[in-house]
């Protein structure tokens, strides 16, 4: 599936980034379609506490995972296995809650598993991107 | 070439929480603070086809 660039408010100047649609679903509740970043440069896929509570995901018992940003900071996060709909397809993967995330991208596609499983190609010169499932 | 889907005149007035857009990403059709508000407004407007967008004043400078 070719997609487009999503065009976003920014300062100085306008910013353009590789969005998807993305539901978020665990035992039998699930989120809206939400814009997600497609980022290669994470190694998990990211979500905000606010999509957790929203699902109503509970984390007792879960220890909490470190990951280290780029500035070396680094920030506890809780996997979870969650359905993730995305460009036609569901698969299961974990997803990691909580952590820094900004509130201009709340949610983050990453390498593992969603990499494992499709092709997905940035031609940003062409203002697309591409997810193509195995 | 691609057009990218401009989104910067429709999300200019919404900075904090969540932007309901049509499935066009023609329009707004409903904006709140948090996801279980922002479904009551989607459950009053019998929940049309949405896509979400956290909303934000700066979506630049971003890196992982």
């Amino acid at each position: 599936m070719t997609l487009p660039y999503f065009m976003l408010p920014g300062d100085p100047t306008k910013v353009l980034r590789p969005l998807v649609p993305v539901k978020y679903k665990y035992q039998g509740k699930e989120t809206k379609p939400i814009l997600t970043l497609i980022d290669s440069g994470a190694d998990y896929s990211f979500a905000t506490l606010k999509i957790a509570l929203y699902l109503g995901i509970k984390f007792k018992g879960i220890k909490p995972v470190s990951i280290t940003g780029f500035n070396q900071a680094t920030t506890g996060c809780f996997p979870k296995e969650v359905g993730v709909e995305v460009a036609g397809r569901e698969i299961q993967m974990p997803v990691y809650f909580g952590g820094s995330l900004t509130q201009e991208y709340p949610s983050i596609l990453g390498q593992d598993i969603f990499f494992d499983k499709a092709r997905i190609t940035f031609e940003r010169y062409n203002w697309s991107f591409g997810i193509y499932w195995q | 070439m691609m057009k990218p889907v401009d989104l910067t005149k429709l999300l200019k007035k919404y900075t904090s929480g969540w932007v309901a857009l049509s499935k066009d990403y023609k329009r707004v059709v409903a904006a709140a603070e948090s996801l279980e508000e922002l479904d009551g407004r989607l459950k009053k407007l019998r929940n049309p086809k949405v896509v979400l967008i956290s909303a934000a004043p700066n979506y630049r400078s971003f890196i992982t």
